[in-house]
């Protein structure tokens, strides 16, 4: 098991880090020392190149501080960080990166047209690029319907695609998200779960911080998880997941008879049967099914 | 990753003009989305419903007030648009989150500063570009009615007047600059060589009918209790030596009338004129206030105009002074800071004043208690020096005026009113005055304003 606690460091020194922090703390703290807050203790990251990384953890777990931490927005009381090799809040870092933040903080008075033409323009993307940009991210986010109406008159769904979207404009190479489903129905989750597959079958990096597990258990590669700033487990999620200690075998219809055949050999091989049942399907399979079957009205306008 | 020369380049001179044009643009439309334009409203029904109230019966007089009118109102609105829009947009980035957005993408702080005024800067200027528009044609319209009233066609022309930075004021035998205040009661007794000569370049003055002489009026102030102090005026052209002499009486408010050859003004050096008090014990001030200029007339437009660029830059230096402020105090307390700043201009000369009132250097008000200190001690008595706490004060509380008077600019540096409701030009001078004030103090707030901002953490 590739599990690793803060008194064994993972932090390595190889290339194919997209990020990296060493010792990363932060305390907020009032007036002359008052209300002091360990928001991050001494955090040991390594997020490698090309995979699908889960920060997870209760509220107030220090998931968003590090988010912040990452992108300059805040800065350190100790310890370093590195995205993409460079500090973070960086011109040439931000060149190449996307963020979503936890809200979509956006221009209220914007369209969604000239929102993403804003960021486009901040990333001096050419003219005839950026509008091509503009056209497939509000196609692929799903508000051709909705790109002349103001940000200020979209519902919360709404404005977390349209935020997506302006976290993809320049195409980046390692994508933050912040609580990325939030505020979405299961078919807007569904869409940006296999979304972050997309991007990681083109060799993207992707951050996500969620405290819905299941979406994360879907999409990451690896996850640490957080508790009060400190890193309480990191490592592979299968290996993670994995109960070593417990065999399940998956068949095809058994009938009685031959349950309880099987169920003989396995005594005579000493071996506790725990549970006999049938698989459930999850809850999300059932409403994909049943809401995608539906005929398509505006599922957007949430 | 090796950084390019191009990436340290950035680093260093971080100002990438895309991004600021994008931030300015964007700027722009949020200010107009908010529905600034319908200050224009305002601005017409003021200047409209004004220049019906003014008195119609002297229409010469009815115009300079439309014009103080209208040139109050393009400041006064377009000065609170300004500071409420840059003073409030950054702590509203914060607020609501949005900077955090701008912040992760490749922008940089300094040009989120600088895009940021840019977008003040575009919407002070469109503005004040239709404001500018409406108020000539109200005035213009109100011109031809009081030429058609008053049967005279110069009313909307600009002569050219005395222009500051041409006229250069001299001490000519004060033995220091800066007095201790016993060393000034003792110059104001002491000496009978107190002189202060004006030195005119170009052709000041009013020339004579036959073109032979010229007539100049300074304005003299000899102090509230020496009324007719005799005195001498010496004009001298200060390359050939050649001079004339005139005997005056000098008493305050009386304008003193000289006439003396055009000869006596050089080409390129000008002329001197040196008003002397003969009199021991009285002290002698004068102004330049009433000279014209022998120049030929512009356009109103040509002079109004200028009146516009400096009231622009009037907005601008509001605009950079509110971003500053904005980059460390929430916006209402920003919005407060800017106005303060603006107005304190009210009070910038009374605190010069009484700057140099501490130190000695005063003419005028400050000059006039120095005389009396002296007068009450007689006029040969010893100079009577303060006691040092009352020095100690008067030095804290010359830094605590220097401070005041250097942190905040003179925005009366930026009005031109005067110029145009006198009929005369606004000079080059003073508008090239102001640009520089709006550049040196621009440049002040703006990198302050980078150096709070560029460590700020940005959370909503």
């Amino acid at each position: 098991m590739e599990t690793e606690t803060r008194e064994k460091p993972s932090v390595s020194v190889g290339f194919d880090a997209a990020i990296r922090t060493v010792g990363l703390t932060r305390v907020f703290e009032g007036w002359f020392g008052r209300n002091r807050v360990v928001a991050l203790d001494h955090l040991d990251l390594e997020v490698r190149r090309g995979e699908v990384f889960g920060l997870l953890g209760p509220n107030g777990s220090g998931k968003t501080t590090t988010l912040k931490l990452l992108l300059g927005l805040i800065f350190p009381t100790s310890g370093t960080a590195e995205v993409l090799g460079r500090e973070p809040g960086d011109v040439q870092t931000n060149q190449r990166i996307g963020f979503l933040p936890e809200e979509s903080y956006l221009y209220q008075f914007l369209n969604a047209d000239e929102t993403l033409d804003f960021y486009g323009r901040l990333f001096r993307i050419p003219r005839a690029e950026r509008k091509r940009r503009i056209d497939d991210l509000i196609r692929m986010v799903g508000l051709e319907h909705a790109r002349r109406r103001r940000v200020s008159g979209y519902s919360k769904g709404m404005s977390r695609r349209i935020g997506l979207a302006q976290a993809l404009i320049n195409d980046p190479e390692l994508l933050l998200l912040d609580e990325p489903t939030s505020g979405l129905d299961p078919i807007g989750t569904r869409e940006i779960k296999d979304l972050v597959l997309q991007l990681k079958a083109r060799g993207k990096t992707v951050l996500m911080c969620s405290h819905l597990l299941a979406d994360v258990e879907d999409v990451c590669d690896r996850i640490a998880i957080l508790k009060t700033g400190q890193l309480q487990v990191e490592g592979v999620v299968d290996e993670l997941l994995t109960v070593q200690d417990i065999t399940q075998i998956r068949l095809r219809r058994l009938s009685g008879e031959a349950l309880e055949h099987l169920k003989t050999i396995l005594a005579e091989r000493k071996t506790e049967v725990l549970e006999v049942s049938h698989p459930r399907s999850t809850l999300e399979e059932l409403f994909l099914r049943i809401v995608g079957a539906a005929p398509a009205n505006d599922t957007h306008d949430d | 990753m090796t950084p390019t020369t191009t990436d340290r380049h950035r680093r260093r001179f971080p100002v990438t003009p895309g991004v600021i044009g994008a931030i300015g643009r964007q700027t722009l439309r949020q200010c107009l989305r908010r529905k600034v334009l319908l200050v224009l409203v305002l601005f017409v029904a003021v200047v409209l419903v004004g220049q019906r109230l003014i008195p119609t019966h002297d229409p010469v007089k009815h115009l300079a007030t439309l014009i103080v009118l209208a040139l109050w109102a393009m400041s006064f609105f377009g000065i609170i648009v300004a500071v409420f829009l840059s003073a409030t947009a950054l702590p509203e980035d914060r607020t609501e989150g949005t900077i955090t957005t701008v912040m992760t993408k490749p922008v940089g702080r300094l040009n989120y500063l600088l895009g940021r005024i840019l977008g003040f800067a575009m919407t002070s200027g469109i503005i004040l570009l239709v404001m500018g528009v409406v108020g000539w044609g109200v005035i213009r319209s109100v011109g031809r009615w009081a030429a058609r009233q008053t049967g005279r066609d110069d009313l909307l022309v600009a002569k050219r007047g005395i222009d500051p930075t041409e006229v250069m004021l001299r001490e000519g035998t004060l033995p220091e600059k800066r007095l201790a205040p016993d060393a000034e009661a003792a110059v104001l007794r002491g000496s009978a060589e107190q002189v202060l000569v004006f030195h005119f370049h170009r052709g000041l003055g009013r020339l004579s009918q036959d073109g032979q002489t010229f007539e100049m009026t300074p304005y003299v102030s000899t102090g509230a209790k020496l009324p007719n102090v005799p005195g001498e005026v010496v004009v001298r052209n200060p390359l050939t030596a050649e001079e004339r002499r005139f005997d005056r009486t000098l008493d305050s408010g009386r304008t003193l009338t000289i006439s003396f050859p055009r000869s006596l003004i050089d080409p390129k050096a000008g002329v001197e004129v040196t008003v002397r008090r003969l009199q021991p014990g009285a002290y002698v001030r004068v102004s330049k206030g009433e000279f014209q200029l022998m120049c030929p007339s512009v356009s109103f437009e040509y002079a109004y105009l200028k009146s516009l660029v400096l009231i622009y830059f009037s907005f601008l230096l509001v605009v950079v002074v509110s971003v500053t402020a904005s980059t460390f105090l929430s916006a209402w307390v920003a919005v407060l800071l800017a106005f303060v700043a603006y107005f304190f201009s009210v009070f910038h000369q009374m605190l010069r004043d009484r700057m140099q009132g501490l130190t000695g250097e005063a003419v005028g008000w400050l000059g006039t208690e120095a005389f009396r200190h002296v007068h009450r001690h007689g006029a040969a008595v010893e100079d009577v020096g303060d006691p040092w706490y009352v020095t100690t004060v008067n030095r804290v509380w010359y830094g605590v005026l220097w401070v005041l008077t250097h942190v905040f600019p003179d925005f009366d540096r930026f009005k031109a009113v005067s110029f145009l409701t006198g009929s005369r030009d606004v000079p080059v001078g003073v508008v090239a005055t102001a640009a520089l004030v709006l550049l040196a103090y621009g440049t002040c707030y703006l990198i302050l304003g980078h150096v709070i901002f560029w460590r700020k953490e940005l959370v909503p």
